[in-house]
């Protein structure tokens, strides 16, 4: 989204003109006046409710985080955030076997009431694991495809019709549903190919996600770079491949970083990719894999609402708080990154 | 100033290395080659997922014929799959998103333009990307543990209180549980709101300056000048930018799935009651799902593919030719 908002020109500032009017005292006896009037009345609730549209815009976006963090926050610590996921059959399991026991001992020292609750602790783990891992591989496999994309449309391809037809279908492909890129590697890759689930296919169901918005965000960067920088290095008798190398890439590489890591964040976050795609895993040791099958946070914290048991509300909420504060950083060093790239 | 020497000795090493480079033609070849595989793999992608999708979705194609289109019929156990009626819930809550979203985007497009000053259209930006960062679970999340109770509460007062109204009473029936075609589609609006903002304002940033520079001095309001010059003028954009937010809600899954209720759908004018949608039908059962019932699922996946894809290649259409008509007018 912020490489959408490269600072252009900027607009007029409606706010001199509004004020030298205000200024201007039109004598009360003049027809005109009250015509004014009605004007500036109806210039006045339009600026109103403009400024109304955007705070309905933040009532929403004050309310997820507000009800996140006080919710969240209260489970987070290290431990949740490295314990394995408890499973509701090990807690229902630990009581009926504790009643299993009372009915052939009843002498046996074991309170079913008492020894339940202690049993599982609230843990993400797996999914912390799981998230970043398959994260990570599909940031791998869309980020240098996409760049290596944006390099054909921007250095080569340009104005061509290729180029241009390329260019288009990205764009299409931009918004293409996040579920249907799920079906794809689900009927490709688990179904067709029988590779089973894993985080790998979860990781490329999420690359595919990311592949358009890597190459336009990266095209529009390569695109800032001036010519001059190109011709320089054509000058000196470089050829295309090593002036995209040397003088394109390394000029435009802040914007390439920051592109990447919005679309980092964005795969980060999401859960219909990853549904079909994933499997399940409820121990860190089970996620720490990529071949293997795994989990990660978006994906636990919709199984916990579906599927919900005691634990599941407050395990819901620090997931979530986790998963956000995770796509924050991402964003935040987006943005940082930009915010630089765009000063010098 | 002295004339640059035309004849640089060749051992300085930016010389030599573009001398060494230029002998390697056939690395700029293999360069040239990669990136154009790159480049040719969104098309690769987008063929795959139109072929694979559609293969696997093939036999619910082809057993059910048009029935499968167009029957409200859907009971996977008796082997009755009727899509018509999940196309209906996810055209209700998209049509809800966009007439919610739209008014909201284009005034906050405004306000950033042609209204905020300087600084705080910094700030609208970033609560922009902030609500556009948020994960799509995190506002199911939300909505199902904290709204639900307080819809639940207030669709019920809304379905008593008009039940004697004829149109009315149709559309916001009683006994509501909270999660609805209404509720999801107040939840797609926040979701699209950023993006057909963010859209919006480029579309308003490309207003050429004198026109509105001229309304202010032909002594226009603030509000006249937007409604005069700013509007007329982004007339096309805008409507790329509703269609491109279409898109978007239509297949949006998770915060759906969990705050749709998915019952079996029917079709009704019932805004307040339980239905569902064809991306949350998918995720809800896809995973468990064989044999017929996972090609008639994956079946209605390729359907909502080609309407997203419908929607997305008309919305850029309209906003390369107002673009090409716009540098044309510059």
């Amino acid at each position: 989204m912020t490489a959408t908002t490269v600072p252009g020109p900027a607009p007029a500032d409606p706010s001199a003109g509004s004020s030298v009017s205000d200024r201007l005292t039109v004598p009360s006896d003049v027809r005109i006046s009250t015509i004014k009037g009605a004007r500036f009345v109806r210039n006045r609730v339009a600026t109103v409710a403009m400024i109304l549209a955007f705070l309905v815009a933040v009532v929403p976006l004050v309310f997820v985080i507000g009800n996140v963090v006080t919710k969240g926050a209260p489970v987070m610590s290290g431990s949740f955030l490295t314990r394995d996921i408890p499973t509701t059959a090990s807690a229902t399991e630990l009581k009926s076997d504790c009643k299993a026991r009372i009915k052939y001992d009843p002498t046996a020292k074991c309170d079913p009431k008492a020894a339940a609750p202690a049993a599982p602790k609230p843990g993400m783990g797996p999914a912390v694991v799981g998230t970043l891992i398959t994260t990570a591989v599909s940031a791998l496999l869309a980020i240098p495809l996409g760049i290596f994309a944006a390099i054909y449309l921007n250095e080569y391809g340009k104005r061509r019709r290729l180029a241009r037809f390329i260019r288009f279908m990205t764009d299409v492909m931009t918004g293409v549903p996040s579920i249907v890129m799920g079906i794809f590697i689900y009927t490709l890759w688990v179904l067709q190919f029988g590779f089973g689930r894993s985080a790998l296919a979860a990781s490329l169901a999420l690359a595919c996600l990311m592949l358009p918005i890597v190459v336009r965000s990266s095209e529009e960067m390569l695109r800032l770079v001036p010519n001059a920088l190109r011709e320089g290095s054509a000058a000196l008798g470089s050829r295309t491949w090593k002036t995209s190398l040397r003088v394109v890439l390394p000029t435009a590489l802040p914007g390439l970083v920051s592109g990447s890591m919005l679309a980092v964040a964005r795969a980060a976050g999401e859960t219909a990719p990853v549904l079909f795609t994933i499997g399940a895993a409820s121990t860190v040791r089970q996620a720490s894999t990529v071949t293997g099958q795994s989990t990660t946070l978006s994906f636990q914290i919709y199984n916990l609402i579906t599927n919900g048991g005691k634990l599941s509300p407050q395990m819901a909420w620090g997931a979530a708080l986790t998963l956000i504060v995770l796509v924050l950083i991402l964003t935040t060093i987006a943005r940082t990154v930009s915010a630089r790239f765009t000063m010098r | 100033m002295t004339v640059v020497d035309p004849v640089v000795p060749a051992d300085q090493p930016a010389v030599a290395d573009a001398l060494r480079a230029s002998r390697g033609a056939g690395v700029d070849t293999a360069f040239r080659l990669l990136a154009l595989a790159a480049g040719l793999t969104v098309l690769v992608i987008l063929g795959l997922i139109t072929f694979s999708t559609t293969r696997s979705a093939w036999p619910a194609f082809v057993h059910h014929g048009a029935s499968y289109f167009f029957s409200t019929d859907w009971r996977p156990s008796q082997g009755h799959f009727g899509i018509l009626a999940f196309v209906y819930g996810t055209a209700v809550i998209s049509f809800i998103g966009v007439l919610l979203a739209v008014p909201t985007s284009i005034g906050i497009a405004l306000f950033a333009t042609e209204v905020a000053p300087r600084r705080l259209r910094r700030t609208i930006t970033l609560v922009m990307d902030l609500l556009a960062s948020v994960p799509s679970v995190v506002f199911g999340l939300v909505g199902f543990y904290v709204l639900k109770p307080p819809m639940q509460t207030l669709f019920r007062w809304i379905g008593n209180t008009v039940k004697d109204i004829p149109v009315l009473h149709q559309l916001f029936g009683q006994n509501s549980a909270g999660i609805s075609l209404l509720t999801a589609g107040i939840v797609l609006a926040i979701m699209i709101t950023p993006i057909v903002t963010s859209v919006s304002r480029e579309v308003f940033d490309t207003v050429p300056r004198n026109d509105k520079e001229g309304a202010l001095a032909l002594g226009a309001t603030r509000f006249e000048m937007i409604t005069g010059v700013v509007l007329p003028h982004s007339l096309g954009g805008l409507t790329g930018a509703v269609m491109l937010g279409l898109g978007r809600a239509m297949g949006e899954t998770i915060a759906v799935t969990l705050l749709i209720g998915g019952v079996a759908p029917r079709i009704t004018a019932n805004l307040l009651g339980p239905s569902d949608a064809m991306p949350s039908a998918i995720a809800r059962n896809l995973s468990e799902a064989s044999g017929d019932f996972r090609a008639a699922l994956i079946g209605l996946g390729v359907t909502l593919f080609v309407i997203t894809m419908a929607v997305n290649v008309g919305s850029r259409r309209l906003v390369d030719v107002l673009d090409r008509r716009l540098k044309g007018a510059a």
